[in-house]
């Protein structure tokens, strides 16, 4: 164990895409825990699209990050030193630690400390498909759209380990899913890994043929995860009474002023009779061990798959972040700060 | 009387409608066909959705040419008939264009009008589409619930005006948002809504959060464009929004975009509305809604022109905002 602790903090602020310039790394001493507190060592980091717009404090719950300030983000680590009654050494857990190597809590909400079961799954999905990702694809699925046995189920980012997740679990109930993604080789993902009906690559000049084709019968239900453009083209072949889940607006999260967000012509979600349904993942989490008992049994039974986008050392962050936010990244976005085991 | 007059287009427009786009001309009563009957008409119904009928931008309705007669619904008396299921001197509502006498098939029967449910001219509002599109939003999306508010624009019209009425029957707060002090006195003496918010007044977002304290739960939208926008932000958590008509984009294919990210973080549900849903359900509501109407717990409000010939000068008032009330062209006697 070394005796400092890395952290990225922020350099300046973004201006659109985030390069590796807007984030510097320091060294500070490794905190000690207090009474009532622990002391975690960080074993793994996700990155997910929202910290773009929590930097800029344009998500909610998030101050505009000033020059110094410690980039925020969860992780799965280990508690190694505890005066704390409910955590002891050894505990896995998740917590809203930050981009560095260790940190100290009380085990405040505002941490948002979880214990892991390490035998639930590997460690790592509970970044992804067993996390936040995951419950996020859980709610929109099981408690907003709710689809129906032979409904044709489109998502986008489907590489991703929302958009993997929800369509992995509309299809164990019964759905025709059908995947949008960026390049041939997330879609190969997606259909080979996923095991989705099919995939369209939105970057392809004959992708709304190619989606047409691929939901013969309409789509009923889109779980949006980019907002933009591609809402406009799924609306045109969207059914009647068809429903729409707003999960994340990606393509919009990189601008940097207020106004220049894409503008939906509201005319068609008439016509069609849609049903618009605003998601937050905040609002479930209180249901989290609800959506384990129908996901941890899927994962062990190879029905809910998953794939990382790897990056090793803490340092490599903001390169990684970057890729991200850039959508060159090919399945969860993480960065592998220690070893699982210490 | 020989001659038929009707309103034909002058001239498709990009943009608001100006008179010269309209063109009155005599024409001779037309004889209805085996199986069709003869109709004259005596309330001409004018909507903001005609404006986009116009342009070929509406359900079931292709671009007019110029000679064309306008799209419009009336309430119309059978005149003589070769349809064994309408006799003479019914009342329906139909869909007779701007005319005086039209030849219809059954099929361009919107509904029978049965004289003692109400003043003949409600069928065209109130006890019409324009109410059944209030009890679509109120009774089928948004069920707003005892104590919740919903807000609803355009709350002179009649939709809106239905809408509100509806709500507070089932013991919402109803709050509306109307573009005038006229407008906003009818909408709260005549229909009883508990606030109403003049939106041309700088302060409005400020008087809408005093109508509102606890947020609003449901916002029924007549309008489209910067006021969707703005209602988002006085949404409550979980809030429903019900889209239901944008006359702002229906004068030419341009459309105010609308950003969805202010829906999601307040979980929003938002509803599309289109009014032929519910027409399996119109006799319930009619039945229900003649009866509040009698008991004075619905109440209605008209902006009549008469004669045909003024049919598009009221048209474009309407356009402008100008109506206070359902917008109506007397055409002809209700008995003759």
């Amino acid at each position: 164990m070394t005796d400092t602790n890395k952290q990225i903090q922020l350099a300046r602020q973004p201006d659109g895409e985030p390069k590796v310039s807007d984030f510097q790394v320091a060294e500070i001493d490794i905190p000690g825990a207090g009474p009532g507190e622990f002391l975690a060592r960080n074993i793994y980091l996700s990155l997910d699209p929202y910290m773009r717009g929590a930097i800029s404090g344009r998500h909610m719950g998030h101050n505009r990050l000033n020059q110094g300030d410690l980039i925020g983000g969860r992780c799965v680590a280990q508690v190694v030193e505890s005066k704390h009654a409910d955590y002891a050494e050894g505990d896995y857990i998740v917590i809203e630690s930050g981009w560095q190597q260790f940190c100290v809590s009380d085990g405040n909400e505002k941490d948002q400390v979880r214990k892991l079961d390490p035998n639930a799954g590997p460690l790592s999905a509970a970044l992804g498909v067993l996390g936040m990702p995951g419950l996020t694809a859980w709610a929109g699925v099981e408690r907003l759209a709710q689809p129906g046995l032979g409904d044709t189920f489109v998502v986008t980012a489907a590489a991703g380990p929302v958009g993997g997740t929800a369509g992995q679990l509309a299809k164990a109930k019964g759905c025709r899913a059908v995947g949008i993604a960026g390049s041939d080789e997330k879609c190969r993902i997606v259909v080979e890994e996923y095991g989705f009906d099919a995939c369209v690559n939105y970057k392809k000049e004959d992708f709304e043929d190619a989606l047409k084709a691929a939901c013969p019968n309409g789509i009923d239900v889109y779980f949006d995860n980019v907002g933009g453009p591609i809402l406009d083209t799924i609306t045109k072949q969207l059914n009647l009474y068809g429903k729409i889940v707003m999960c994340g607006l990606v393509s919009q999260y990189n601008r940097s002023g207020d106004g220049d967000f894409h503008g939906h012509n509201m005319g068609p979600f008439v016509g069609k009779r849609a049903q618009l349904l605003g998601l937050v993942v905040y609002d479930y989490y209180d249901q989290i061990d609800e959506f384990l008992k129908a996901a941890v049994p899927l994962v062990k039974a190879g029905r809910l798959n998953f794939h990382e986008d790897r990056v090793d050392g803490l340092e490599n962050t903001p390169a990684h972040f970057s890729k991200l936010m850039s959508g060159q990244n090919v399945g969860k976005a993480m960065v592998t700060i220690g070893p699982e085991k210490g | 009387m020989a001659a038929n007059l009707q309103v034909q287009l002058a001239n498709q427009r990009d943009g608001m409608p100006e008179a010269g786009d309209f063109h009155v001309v005599e024409a001779p009563i037309p004889r209805p066909a085996p199986g069709q009957m003869l109709v004259r008409t005596v309330y001409l119904s004018l909507d903001p959705y005609v404006r986009k009928a116009i342009r070929g931008d509406h359900p079931g309705h292709k671009a007019l040419v110029e000679g064309d007669v306008i799209y419009g619904r009336s309430v119309c008396r059978v005149v003589r008939s070769h349809d064994d299921s309408y006799k003479v001197g019914d009342y329906l509502v139909a869909e007779t264009g701007w005319r005086q006498h039209a030849a219809i098939g059954p099929e361009k029967v919107v509904q029978r009008v049965d004289p003692s449910a109400g003043p003949l001219s409600a069928a065209i509002g109130a006890l019409g589409m324009p109410g059944l599109t209030a009890w679509g939003s109120v009774e089928h999306l948004s069920l707003p619930s005892l104590g919740e508010t919903l807000v609803v624009s355009a709350a002179a019209g009649p939709v809106g005006g239905c809408v509100g009425q509806l709500a507070k029957l089932r013991g919402a707060r109803v709050v509306g948002i109307a573009g005038s002090p006229e407008k906003c006195d009818l909408v709260t003496k005549t229909y009883g809504f508990d606030e109403c918010i003049n939106y041309k007044e700088a302060d409005w977002e400020e008087k809408l959060k005093t109508a509102c304290p606890a947020g609003v739960d449901v916002y029924h939208d007549n309008v489209g464009g910067a006021l969707l926008v703005d209602m988002a932000k006085h949404l409550s958590l979980y809030g429903r929004v019900v889209m239901c008509g944008r006359p702002a984009d229906y004068h030419s294919s341009k459309f105010h975009g609308v950003g969805l990210g202010p829906f999601i973080g307040r979980r929003a549900k938002l509803y599309g509305l289109v009014v032929y849903d519910y027409e399996h359900d119109l006799e319930r509501y009619l039945r229900l809604a003649s009866a509040w109407m009698r008991e004075g717990k619905l109440k209605i409000k008209e902006d009549r022109a008469d004669r045909l010939e003024n049919a598009p000068a009221h048209f474009l008032k309407l356009m402008h905002g100008e109506n206070i009330g359902k917008s109506i062209v007397a055409v002809g006697p209700e008995k003759a």
